[in-house]
């Protein structure tokens, strides 16, 4: 939602690291989102996004690079039976005829200098750590993004352990040269109420499937969601 | 033999002496000491602290387990029971029997979402990284597998601590969980698969009450679909009939122990081990493992084997190291084969302290050998200086200098000056002795001088005399009688010369052997001879006879 209003364009946040709900930009992506939310067909998950697909609840979703570490290799239904999971990794979706936008996050690696020797030792680490096949292989391992150019260009030739995390990989690659980055606001309190909207919407939702189902407007329980979204301050 | 004997009686220096003879003292003290040392055991300490340290670990670490395996088997009873009872009573409640559970989605549900609540509470009440419960059902049993499928939950701690409020549902309903906000392991599954549960048959034939002896403790094994690695205690949920309802328990995964059973140690790479073995070997691989405080510790590998080293210490060698330690058999569980405790340490780091020891005491032989040579050179050179001095003094007679403060010295300094003034006195006398005998000497040469002088006027007189008695003599008489002593026999010259020299006529008798009469036949030969008519002309020509010989002699 926040991805499609920054590609319709207009400013995210306000100066208080909150949304910007007079942005219409911002209004007409979440209306979008909560017509389909309000009727079911998007869930928020749980903190991951592999368990519903685990369970079978869901088909598919939008989760981390790392997310991949946490996709089980089997379906099970609530019935005991299960099939193999078949996991297929694609770009980010994307605002149509609009360039894609991807949120980077991570934590970067930083060593205390607490002597020339200790600083030029945690230096060879890091130039050792970042060597390109060296990267790509941490990185895989972890499900993280490589750091430079030469681990990028050593994705074609990389012998992944199977074909989910080579899809990914040329996932990253493809955002990495056609997307923009976008690294969300820092602000302290900007997670706590994400988590708080989140909470509640899971909580509205299936009311909101009962009375879509019942007939009500869609669109006047996408209203709903709308203001449940800018009550949150 | 002979070179030392040589060398004892060669020509050396006092100092020399003394500085050898305080060397080998010193040697026969360092002897005794090495002596002293070595049968109160003191070269064999390293060994003797590290079974006694070890010994400790082990105490220590089997006071730990022990205290942990019996909480946390209080815990699983408690556990068992309660599980039991809300079954029974969720039984009860829906008036269905146990069979009724499976193929029915809604009761099992339904059961879980009541168990779910207090295995959740236990868990966070043991010190266990996991607990389960799961009951002999399945929600669906027309499936392939199905007869191995048990439905239960089974709840892990997603992280180390103690009181983790994370928690994840590894199996069971995943709406279950979701009321409790436990997320589903990555690796989730509906069901438990009794083929993958470690030691299941061996747990179904031991369960029977009373609980207090049915607990178990399986074999590690490695949760399916992961890496980790875990022991499971286990209790069966058996009901008042007897009849087993399914087990229940507590899990111990590898990654846990290792953190909550870190042991206080001064060891800084010991590692204690909690797993099976028998007849010499060691399987480390088979059980639980943890190392030290705040430290690091390398697992063993593989089989161990045990070999006795004495003193209490065994050493382990596997294939890729080997260790020096302690083992135990403990009892945490019925089972077998029963639970070996054993605590060690990396044999290198045992070798290391037996060098480290052994270097420790060669340099400090060679302190106390430096010390010792010093000391003799430093003493022997103190006590010698003085005696040395007195020895010069005494050389350059000088002997009345400073006190040596040495009693036997300054003693032998006052017996030697005793003894001068002896000789003093002693000479003193002599010389008095040697002037009167000078004084004698003089007297007497004068006497001398004037018998001499005497002598020598008498002689005068006599040649006078013997010079006028010459001129009284007829010449033609002395000669004859000169001629006539050429003419006697050996007896009459014999006797002629008795005569000269002053003897008597009874002396001649006695000296010569012979008659008077033979004597005066002698005689008158002789007189006839020398032509004298008497003894006493015979004696006057016989005298300057004598006379004459000394006047041409002289």
């Amino acid at each position: 939602m926040e991805l499609d209003a920054l590609a319709r364009g207009g400013n995210l946040y306000t100066s208080n690291g909150w949304y910007d709900f007079e942005n219409p930009a911002l209004r007409e992506s979440w209306m979008q989102f909560a017509r389909s939310f309000v009727q079911g067909h998007i869930s928020l998950s749980d903190p991951y996004a592999s368990t519903q697909l685990t369970t079978g609840e869901a088909l598919s979703g939008i989760g981390s690079t790392a997310g991949i570490l946490y996709f089980n290799d089997t379906v099970t239904y609530p019935d005991n039976t299960s099939e193999p999971t078949n996991l297929r990794v694609l770009p980010l979706p994307k605002t149509k005829g609009e360039k894609g936008i991807m949120p980077v996050t991570g934590v970067g690696l930083s060593a205390y200098r607490t002597t020339e020797q200790k600083a030029e030792a945690a230096g060879v680490f890091l130039h050792w750590f970042t060597e390109n096949q060296r990267n790509l292989e941490f990185v895989v391992e972890t499900g993280y993004m490589p750091v430079n150019n030469g681990a990028f260009d050593a994705i074609d030739s990389h012998p992944f352990p199977n074909e989910s995390y080579r899809e990914l990989y040329e996932s990253i690659k493809t955002m990495r040269e056609t997307y923009t980055p976008f690294v969300q606001t820092t602000n302290s309190d900007f997670y706590g109420k994400v988590n708080t909207l989140y909470e509640e919407l899971r909580q509205m939702q299936p009311s909101w499937i009962q009375r879509a189902q019942q007939g009500e407007p869609i669109d006047l329980l996408a209203e709903e969601a709308w203001d449940l979204f800018c009550s949150v301050q | 033999m002979r070179a030392f004997s040589n060398l004892q009686h060669s020509r050396r220096s006092l100092r020399r002496k003394l500085f050898g003879s305080m060397l080998l003292l010193a040697a026969i003290l360092m002897c005794f000491l090495a002596s002293g040392l070595f049968l109160s055991g003191r070269f064999s300490s390293t060994k003797k602290e590290t079974a006694q340290a070890l010994a400790l670990q082990m105490e220590v670490f089997e006071r730990d387990i022990s205290s942990y395996w019996e909480k946390t088997a209080v815990l699983g009873i408690h556990l068992s029971q309660e599980m039991t009872g809300l079954l029974e009573d969720y039984l009860t409640d829906h008036n269905i029997p146990f069979e009724g559970l499976t193929d029915s989605p809604d009761h099992i549900a339904g059961l879980q979402e009541t168990v779910i609540g207090p295995l959740c509470q236990s868990l966070r009440q043991s010190d266990c990284s996991g607990a389960f419960v799961f009951f002999n059902a399945t929600v669906n049993s027309h499936i392939e597998y199905a007869e191995q499928s048990r439905s239960g939950l089974y709840i892990q701690k997603s992280g180390n601590a103690i009181a983790d409020d994370g928690l994840l549902l590894y199996r069971g309903l995943a709406d279950a969980g979701k009321d409790y906000g436990i997320i589903p392991h990555r690796k989730w599954r509906l069901e438990f698969q009794s083929s993958l549960f470690p030691n299941y048959e061996e747990l179904v034939s031991h369960a029977a009450l009373p609980l207090e002896t049915s607990y178990r403790i399986t074999d590690l094994f490695t949760l399916p679909g992961t890496s980790e690695q875990a022991v499971l205690m286990t209790v069966p949920l058996i009901g008042e009939d007897g009849t087993v309802y399914g087990f229940c328990g507590f899990e111990v995964s590898q990654r846990y122990f290792k953190l909550h059973h870190e042991q206080p140690t001064n060891l800084s790479r010991m590692v204690c081990l909690l797993t099976t073995g028998g007849n010499g070997i060691l399987d480390a691989e088979a059980g639980l493992s943890c190392g030290v405080f705040n430290g690091y510790y390398f697992a063993p590998k593989g089989k161990l084997t045990a070999k006795d080293l004495g003193g209490g210490l065994t050493l382990f060698s596997g294939g890729s190291s080997s260790y020096i330690g302690v083992s135990k058999e403990v009892f945490i569980s019925y089972r077998e084969p029963a639970i070996t405790a054993a605590v060690l340490i990396p044999k290198e780091d045992y070798d290391r302290a037996l060098i480290k020891s052994g270097m420790q005491t060669v340099l400090l032989v060679l302190l106390l050998l430096f010390v010792t040579i010093v000391c003799c050179f430093y003493f022997s050179r103190r006590f010698i200086s003085p005696i040395l001095k007195s020895l010069a003094n005494i050389k350059s007679e000088n002997r009345n200098g400073e006190l040596s403060y040495i009693a036997e010295i300054d003693d032998l300094f006052a017996f030697l000056a005793e003894q001068d003034r002896e000789h003093e006195r002693t000479l003193a006398l002599l010389t008095q002795e040697k002037q009167d005998a000078q004084s004698e000497k003089e007297r007497l040469q004068d006497a001398f001088d004037r018998a001499l002088e005497k002598y020598e006027s008498a002689q005068a007189e006599i040649s006078r005399l013997a010079y006028d008695r010459k001129q009284e003599v007829d010449p033609a008489d002395y000669q004859q009688f000169l001629h006539g002593i050429e003419t006697l026999t050996p007896t009459e010259h014999r006797i002629f010369a008795y005569y000269l020299s002053g003897k008597s006529v009874k002396e001649i008798l006695s000296v010569a052997a012979i008659k008077e009469s033979t004597l005066r036949y002698h005689n008158k030969n002789i007189y006839s001879k020398l032509g004298v008519n008497s003894l006493k002309q015979l004696l006057r020509y016989a005298a300057l006879m004598q006379q004459d010989d000394k006047g041409k002699t002289s």
